[in-house]
């Protein structure tokens, strides 16, 4: 009776895998590109493998695991500029959130993993509510952000021990993080309704750069870019309002 | 011995983990979540992602040699890329490469 329930079991996680794994290669590709070349940098700085799981497994954030590489070092009064950075840059995610509230309402004891493992790149594969026919539910969600987590995680441990172990001229590879914020600032230009959250980033943090200098400037452009996101109105959404 | 950067990475995954667990412990459904809370997840991204590229290049001299040259131009490439193929990986490995070899050049 009970392997005949176990049976059972299995298959539907075995069906629920059949169909969650294809969805999830796309992320799979860009999570171990970006793992791996986050992890690349961080070997660079002299941290190693074990630093790269520790982060890629518990922060699991990849624009701020990017930002954090030049704070790790930086001393314990950076601690504060660091949670609060944390939460502006990762203040999307509350809306993702919300709006997995109904799907994952019957996830039970899964619901904590699978709201800490809602990334954009999770979200946008779960985000549409609705789980193929005759799939359950919850090993369907459960797989696609457990699969997630881990491409992200292997990614990262191949970065550091590739940063380990070839002795290439790397140098110039932290380009690559400058690349990544390029990446995603083109990839917002793309939507209208962006632009002017973009350009007051730029341009705050910009003069906050020049004013308080490279040490100094990011608590300033933060509470800047706050203010002037909740003060100044943003064009193209008027004249979508009007 | 120095814990900083232990303190960092818990610090970031506790910020990080309690934004996302927040909507599920304190909202029973989308609709009772207050609007300007998703309003400003919305538009807070994009501002920062743009504050992130300034940090990025904060330490570029422009008034000596050589004169930001390598970033304007790999820059440009990424953008051009990404623009008109929007293919990240390739976007990031070309940029990258093109400053790298900028630097071997100078």
């Amino acid at each position: 009776m009970k392997s005949g329930q176990n049976h059972l079991h299995n298959s539907r996680f075995g069906e629920a895998l059949k169909v969650a794994f294809p969805k999830t290669i796309p992320v799979m590709t860009g999570y171990l590109f970006l793992g791996f070349s986050f992890a690349l940098l961080l070997s660079k700085q002299g941290y190693g493998l074990e630093w790269s799981l520790l982060m890629s497994g518990c922060i699991y954030a990849g624009s701020l695991q990017f930002a954090a590489l030049s704070w790790l070092s930086s001393g314990p009064d950076f601690l504060l500029t660091a949670a609060l950075m944390a939460f502006l840059i990762n203040a999307r995610h509350l809306m993702y959130g919300i709006s997995m509230i109904k799907p994952y309402k019957k996830m039970g004891h899964l619901k904590p993993y699978l709201a800490f493992a809602l990334t954009d790149e999770t979200y946008s594969l779960v985000c549409s509510g609705k789980v193929p026919e005759g799939i359950n539910e919850k090993s369907y969600y459960f797989i696609i952000s457990a699969l997630d987590h881990l491409y992200w995680i292997l990614g990262s441990a191949l970065g550091s021990l590739a940063g380990h172990w070839l002795s290439l001229d790397l140098q110039g590879i932290e380009f690559s993080m400058t690349a990544l914020f390029v990446v995603i600032v083109t990839e917002q230009w793309r939507n209208k309704q962006n632009r002017f959250g973009v350009m007051i980033g730029i341009e705050t943090s910009f003069i906050c750069l020049l004013l308080f200098g490279k040490s100094y400037f990011l608590i300033p452009s933060m509470i800047l870019i706050l203010f002037s996101l909740l003060i100044v109105k943003n064009p193209q959404e008027k004249e979508n309002n009007a | 011995m120095n814990n900083t950067p232990f303190s960092m990475i818990m610090v970031l995954s506790l910020t990080t983990a309690a934004l996302r667990l927040i909507p599920f412990i304190l909202f029973k459904d989308t609709e009772s979540a207050p609007k300007w809370i998703q309003q400003l997840g919305g538009k807070l991204a994009p501002a920062l992602m743009g504050m992130l590229v300034v940090y990025c290049l904060k330490g570029t001299a422009i008034l000596s040699r050589p004169f930001a040259i390598p970033e304007i131009t790999s820059i440009a490439l990424i953008v051009f890329l990404q623009w008109k193929k929007g293919n990240m990986l390739l976007s990031i490995s070309t940029g990258t490469l093109c400053y790298m070899a900028f630097l071997h050049i100078l």
